[in-house]
C-alpha cells in the first residue's frame, strides 16, 4: 500500500514537473490571473479589464480578474506572493498593502523580495479638500483661515494605516498646522470626504476623482503631487502654492503588476514586454476613455526602484505613528 | 405629491418593454439569491454588474435595483420555511416566521413577507420620489456623534429579543459584540485578536457567521429531533388571512416602512438594523389574539420584511442626492450608475432629469411587482415542504457552504461557517438566543467606531460636543427611555423561554 502511495506520488510530482517545463516553453498555454484588490465596478477594475482584454489579445490566452478584496488589499497581496511562481498569476500590487501596511504589521508574509515588477501601471495623486462652502480657495487661504481660527483642525484620513494618511500628514506638518488625524474606512472618497459634507470635519485628503462624485459638494485646495494630473489639469499642486512637501513620486498611490518571485526569467520578460507595449499603446488608451488619465506607465526597473524609495522614505513617519499609538 | 404624480404620469414614456423585462428577471434573480444561505443582494449585484455595459442607464438601474429588492425580500422564504435566514436582514423575520410555519402557517408567514416586503418598497419608494433631495439632508444630519447614539439605540434591543430572559440577550449580545472587535482597530489600524492571522485582520464577516450560527446549527438540531414547517391551510386561506392583515394592522405596516425608510437614509447602518428596530417597536402593540412575540405572531414577519424592503428606497436617497452610498449594496448601484457616465449628487436631478425620474418609475415598479413574482416563488417553494427531511438538511449544508465560499472566495471562511455552526449549536441547546449575538455583531463596530471618532472631533470635550449636537441629544435620551422603561412598567406578559430555539 505504501509503496504504492510512493508511487503515486511521484508520478504526480513527475507530471508536475513535466507540465511546468512545457508550460514555460509555450506560455501562456492558459488563461493568465490577475488578483485584484479592490472593489468590483470601481474605475481601477475597468481600467485593468480594459487591460486585459488589450494583453488577451497579444497573449493568445483569456486574463482573468479574481477580486480578492479585504484588509486594505493586504489579502490580495498575500494571495499574489503565495501564487505559484509560474506566470499564471500576477497581482495588482499598490503602494498602500505592500508598503505602507507592511511597516505597519511586519508581520504580514510578504515584503518587497516576494516579488517581481511588471510594470508600473496607474498613478492617482492625492488632495487637500474641503467642503465647497469653505471660505479658502487655495492652501495659502486655508493656512491663514486655520491661523485665524486657532483652533486645532479635526482632519479627515481615509483608513487608519494608509499612505495617503502619511502623505496628508506629511503636508499638515510642512505647511505648520495643529491637526487631530481622525481616520475613516471606504477608502478617499468614502466617509471621510461625508463627514466634510456634515461639519465633522474641517479638512481631508482624497483623490482627483472625488470632484466629479461629489461634483459642487466639494473643493480641493491642491495636489499633493510634484506635477499637475491630466485628471484635473487647471489643479494647481501643492508645491506651486508654496507648500512642497518633498516626497516625489512616493506621495502618488502607485499601483501596477507583479508576479511572485521565482517566476522564470522567460515568462517574466514576456509578461513585462506585453504589459508595456499594451500600456504604451494608442489604442488601449484610447478604450479607456475618461479613464486614461490614470494611466502611468513605469518599466519594471524604475517600478522596483520605487518600492525601495516608498519603503524608505515612509518608515520613520510610520514609526513615528506607531510610537504615538 | 406633485413629484408623484408627476412620475406616474409619465410612466409609459419613463419605462419601456425593455427596462420591465429587465427589472422582472432582476426581481426573479434577486428572489432566489436571497433566498440561498449565504449568497445575498450585495453578491448578485455584484455579479450583474458586467451585464448592464450595454445598457441604457435606466435598464442597467433596474437589473441593479431588481436584484436589491428582490434579494432583501427572499431572505424570508429561506427563514420560513426550512429556519435559515437566506439574509442577515432576514434574522429578525425568522424570530416569528418560523415559528409559524412549524405551527403549521407557513404559506401564511411568507405570504406575509411578501406583501410586507412589497408595501415597505412602495412605501419607500414614494417617499424617495416625493422628497429625496429634501430628505437627504438627513444623511449629512447624522456624522459620527448622532450614528454612534443610534447605534446605541440599536443595542437596547438586545434584552427585548431575547424572548423572555433578558439577561440571555443581553449575555449573547456581548458575545457578538466581543467577536465584533476581531480584526483592525478601526482608529489606530492595530490588529486585535487576530494571533498573527492574515485571515482575521479583515474580521469575521457577517456570513459564515450566520449561516453557520443558524443554517448549520439548525442542521445539527434538526439530526436529533426533526422539526418541520407545515403547511396545514390551503393556500388560498393562508392567503386571504396574510391579505387581510393590511386592513387589520395598517399601523404595523406603516409604522415599519417609515422605519425603514429613516434607517436606509443614514450611511452605514442598514437593512439588520432596520429589522430589528421595526420588530422592536411592534411589540408593544401586541394584539391580544396573537401569540407571544418570538412564537409565532404575525406582526413579528410584517414589522421586520417591511422594513428590511423600505431600506432600500431610504438608501437611494443620499445615494442619488449626495452621492453618498449608504451600504455596500448601494455602492454597486452606483458603481454601475457611474459607468454610465452618470454621476450621481445635488447637480444629477439637474443635468439628467429624466434619468432620475426613471430610476425612481422603475424602482416603484420594482416594489409592485415584487408581489406577484413573490406568490408565484411561494408556490414554488412551499413544494420544499414535501420533500423528505434528509434531502432538504443535506442540501442546506452543500448550498450553505458553496454560498458562503461565493462570497469571499476564502476557504477559511468555511472553517469559520462550521465553527460558528458548533457555536449556534451549543447555545440553542442552552437555549441561548442567537439573534442578540447578530445585533451586537453588526452594531458593535459601528458604535464602536463612531464613537472613537466622536472623541477625537470633540478634541477631548466629549459632553460638550455632544451637547451641541440636539439630534444626538434626542437620540440618547431615547436610548435612556428604552433602558429605563420595561425596569419601571409592570411586566404583564409571561416570561418565556428560548424565543428562536424553537426551530
Amino acid at each position: 500500500m505504501r509503496a504504492r502511495l510512493l508511487a503515486a506520488a511521484g508520478l504526480v510530482i513527475g507530471a508536475a514537473i513535466a507540465t511546468t517545463s512545457v508550460a514555460v516553453a509555450a506560455f501562456p498555454e492558459k488563461p493568465v490571473t490577475i488578483i485584484y484588490p479592490w472593489a468590483p465596478g470601481d474605475p481601477v477594475d475597468t481600467v485593468l479589464r480594459t487591460f486585459g482584454e488589450h494583453a488577451a489579445a497579444k497573449l493568445g490566452q483569456p486574463v482573468v480578474i479574481n477580486n480578492v478584496q479585504g484588509a486594505g488589499g493586504t489579502k490580495s497581496l498575500t494571495a499574489g506572493a503565495t501564487a505559484e511562481a509560474d506566470g499564471y498569476t500576477l497581482v495588482n500590487n499598490w503602494v498602500a498593502p505592500q508598503i505602507g501596511a507592511k511597516l505597519f504589521n511586519p508581520d504580514l508574509p510578504y515584503d518587497n523580495e516576494s516579488f517581481i515588477p511588471i510594470a508600473g501601471v496607474l498613478a492617482i495623486p492625492f488632495t487637500i479638500t474641503v467642503a465647497a462652502d469653505h471660505p479658502a480657495n487655495t492652501i495659502g487661504e486655508f493656512v491663514a483661515w486655520a491661523n485665524d481660527s486657532g483652533t486645532k483642525l479635526n482632519y479627515g484620513v481615509c483608513a487608519p494605516q494608509s499612505v495617503p494618511r502619511l502623505v496628508g500628514e506629511q503636508f499638515m506638518r510642512s505647511a505648520g498646522l495643529d491637526y487631530v488625524p481622525v481616520p475613516f474606512s471606504g477608502g478617499c472618497m468614502g466617509d471621510n470626504v461625508t463627514g466634510l459634507l456634515n461639519g465633522s470635519l474641517d479638512v481631508a485628503v482624497s483623490v482627483v476623482p472625488a470632484t466629479k462624485r461629489f461634483e459642487g459638494q466639494v473643493k480641493h485646495l491642491g495636489l499633493i503631487a510634484d506635477e499637475r494630473h491630466a485628471l484635473a489639469p487647471d489643479l494647481a499642486t501643492a508645491g506651486e502654492q508654496g507648500y512642497e512637501i518633498g516626497w516625489g513620486n512616493t506621495a502618488l498611490g502607485w499601483g501596477g503588476l507583479a508576479v511572485p518571485a521565482g517566476t522564470p526569467d522567460d515568462v517574466v520578460a514576456m509578461l513585462q514586454t506585453v504589459t508595456g507595449e499594451v500600456l504604451q499603446s494608442a489604442e488601449f488608451k484610447a478604450d479607456l476613455g475618461d479613464l486614461a488619465p490614470m494611466i502611468k506607465y513605469v518599466g519594471p526597473d524604475d517600478f522596483k526602484q520605487l518600492w525601495t524609495d516608498s519603503l524608505d522614505l515612509l518608515r520613520p513617519h510610520v514609526e513615528a505613528i506607531l510610537a504615538n499609538n | 405629491m406633485h413629484a408623484i404624480i408627476d412620475t406616474l404620469a409619465n410612466l409609459p414614456d419613463l419605462v419601456g418593454l425593455t427596462q420591465i423585462t429587465v427589472l422582472v428577471i432582476g426581481v426573479a434573480v434577486g428572489v432566489v439569491i436571497g433566498a440561498l444561505p449565504g449568497v445575498g443582494p450585495l453578491l448578485g449585484t455584484v455579479m450583474a454588474v458586467p451585464f448592464t455595459f450595454g445598457m441604457d442607464p435606466v435598464s442597467s438601474l433596474a437589473l441593479l435595483m431588481g436584484i436589491y429588492q428582490g434579494g432583501s425580500y427572499g431572505g424570508a422564504l429561506s427563514a420560513s420555511i426550512v429556519g435559515i435566514p437566506g439574509t442577515p436582514m432576514a434574522a429578525a423575520t425568522m424570530l416569528d416566521a418560523r415559528p409559524m410555519a412549524v405551527a403549521g402557517r407557513a404559506s401564511e408567514a411568507v405570504t406575509l413577507s411578501t406583501i410586507g416586503s412589497s408595501f415597505g418598497g412602495i412605501v419607500s419608494a414614494l417617499v424617495l420620489i416625493a422628497v429625496a433631495p429634501s430628505l437627504a439632508t438627513i444623511a449629512l444630519k447624522f456624522g459620527p456623534a448622532e450614528t454612534a447614539a443610534l447605534a446605541l439605540l440599536g443595542l437596547t434591543t438586545l434584552g427585548a429579543l431575547a424572548g423572555g430572559s433578558p439577561v440571555r440577550g443581553w449575555l449573547m449580545g456581548m458575545f457578538g459584540l466581543l467577536i465584533a472587535t476581531i480584526g483592525l482597530d478601526p482608529v489606530t489600524g492595530v490588529s486585535r485578536f487576530t494571533f498573527g492571522s492574515v485571515y482575521l485582520d479583515s474580521g469575521l464577516t457577517l456570513v459564515p457567521l450566520l449561516v453557520g450560527l443558524f443554517g448549520i446549527s439548525e442542521v445539527l438540531i434538526q439530526l436529533e429531533r426533526p422539526v418541520r414547517a407545515k403547511d396545514a391551510t390551503t393556500n388560498v386561506a393562508a392567503s386571504i388571512a396574510a391579505f387581510r392583515s393590511v386592513i387589520v394592522r395598517p399601523i404595523n405596516y406603516l409604522r415599519s416602512s417609515l422605519t425603514g425608510v429613516f434607517i436606509g437614509i443614514l450611511p452605514g447602518v442598514g437593512g439588520v438594523t432596520a429589522s430589528f428596530l421595526a420588530y422592536r417597536f411592534a411589540m408593544p402593540f401586541r394584539k391580544k389574539a396573537d401569540p407571544e412575540f418570538g412564537r409565532g405572531n404575525p406582526d413579528g414577519v410584517v414589522a421586520s420584511e417591511t422594513a428590511n424592503s423600505a431600506v432600500t428606497g431610504g438608501a437611494l436617497i443620499p445615494m442619488l442626492a449626495l452621492s453618498i452610498p449608504g451600504d455596500p449594496i448601494v455602492a454597486v448601484l452606483m458603481g454601475g450608475l457611474m459607468l454610465q457616465g452618470i454621476a450621481p449628487g445635488p447637480r444629477l436631478f439637474l443635468n439628467h432629469p429624466e434619468v432620475v425620474q426613471g430610476v425612481f418609475a422603475v424602482f416603484l415598479l420594482g416594489a409592485i411587482v415584487l408581489l406577484p413574482i413573490g406568490l408565484i416563488f411561494i408556490r414554488a417553494i412551499v413544494h420544499i415542504l414535501r420533500l423528505p427531511q434528509w434531502s432538504i438538511m443535506a442540501s442546506v449544508v452543500m448550498i450553505s457552504m458553496i454560498g458562503t465560499y461565493s462570497v469571499s472566495r476564502q476557504i477559511l471562511d468555511l472553517a469559520a461557517l462550521l465553527v460558528f455552526g458548533a457555536i449556534g449549536y451549543v447555545l440553542r441547546k442552552g437555549n441561548y438566543p442567537l439573534s442578540p449575538v447578530v445585533i451586537g455583531f453588526v452594531l458593535g463596530p459601528i458604535f464602536e467606531a463612531n464613537y472613537r471618532r466622536t472623541g477625537l472631533i470633540s478634541q477631548g470635550d466629549l459632553l460638550g460636543y455632544i451637547a451641541t449636537r440636539p439630534i444626538t441629544m434626542a437620540v440618547l435620551a431615547a436610548v435612556v427611555v428604552a433602558i429605563v422603561l420595561p425596569l419601571v412598567r409592570p411586566r404583564v406578559t409571561k416570561p418565556q423561554v428560548g424565543a428562536d430555539s424553537a426551530g
